[in-house]
């Protein structure tokens, strides 16, 4: 067999495989991504004790064939200020899904000051998925206005 | 006309069709949020599709060269090689989503709905195996020139 045919056949199964792993890694992400979403829009309902819990549950399924890693964080800023963060990493292998739980804690006093109307105060929630060992990923930082 | 001809004719067909007709298409079959959207992303659309419209005239045109040149010819490298290099360029423009400056780390924000959302996508690793793939299709070239030149030069005869 002649050099460059030799070569061209390595060439050409790199590209496919390339091409797979690709196609594999991103599918992987977006099922994750869009299932680790919060989902809809209602008003939460917060229970006035002192400190004042905020849960947030999320569902997070891989539909792909390839294990994703999923990293949420979510913050409350007032003033500039973290008011109170959580955060959690976890494996979501091909074909399930994996609960995450957050919470996010703050003093009475804190809740009462910033958790109104006309608060300034915001939202702030990171989710990086990566696949593909690590290799690709896709983050979203969604930054919302609250005390509305 | 050789059949190596009517193969290279075909291919820049193909190639004028996908990279030159297509984005000179998409803009009136965009929908107009969905290019807002882009727009507001800091994706430049004109300038994402007039490099995909260069890039596919090039490679439609190094086509039609190595149809109608000789494989012994030293023109027949050179386009080979700007064919695999014109290939880097597809990819790091599509991965980047038009800022090829990126190498496959595109950041964008998107304002939704009051929400603003900072988007990072990092694909730099298809783009680093991209240019491995291409320095060994350039390779690749050099020997295939090399081989027809064996192959072109008279019996008895080594060639240079």
């Amino acid at each position: 067999m002649k050099a460059s045919k030799a070569l061209d056949i390595v060439v050409t199964i790199v590209q496919l495989g390339g091409f797979i792993a690709f196609a594999l890694g991103m599918y992987s992400m977006i099922t994750v991504f869009s299932t680790a979403l919060p989902q809809g829009g209602g008003e939460m309902e917060l229970e006035m004790t002192d400190p004042v819990i905020i849960p947030l549950h999320l569902a997070p399924a891989n539909q792909g064939y390839l294990g994703a890693r999923l990293s949420v964080s979510i913050s409350l800023v007032g003033d500039g200020d973290v008011l109170a963060s959580s955060s959690k990493q976890v494996e979501v292998p091909p074909g399930s899904q994996v609960p995450v739980d957050l919470e996010l804690s703050l003093p009475l006093i804190t809740a009462q000051q910033y958790l109104q109307e006309g608060a300034d105060v915001e939202w702030v929630t990171e989710i990086e998925v990566s696949s593909l060992y690590d290799l690709i990923s896709f983050s979203n930082t969604i930054t919302m206005p609250g005390g509305d | 006309m050789s059949q190596r001809q009517v193969g290279s004719v075909i291919s820049a067909l193909v190639t004028v069709l996908i990279f030159v007709g297509i984005p000179y298409l998409l803009p009136s079959y965009l929908p107009p949020d969905i290019a807002q959207m882009m727009t507001d992303a800091g994706i430049d659309m004109p300038v994402f599709l007039n490099q995909m419209k260069i890039l596919g005239g090039i490679t439609a045109m190094i086509a039609l060269v190595k149809g109608f040149v000789d494989k012994t010819s030293v023109i027949y490298l050179l386009a080979s090689v700007v064919q695999n290099v014109s290939a880097l360029g597809f990819t790091v423009i599509l991965l980047g989503a038009g800022d090829y400056a990126s190498l496959g780390l595109t950041e964008f924000t998107v304002d939704m709905e009051g929400a603003v959302n900072q988007i990072v996508m990092d694909m730099r690793v298809f783009v680093y195996l991209t240019v491995g793939v291409v320095a060994l299709r350039i390779i690749q070239s050099y020997l295939e020139w090399g081989e027809a030149k064996a192959e072109a030069a008279p019996p008895g005869r080594i060639p240079p």
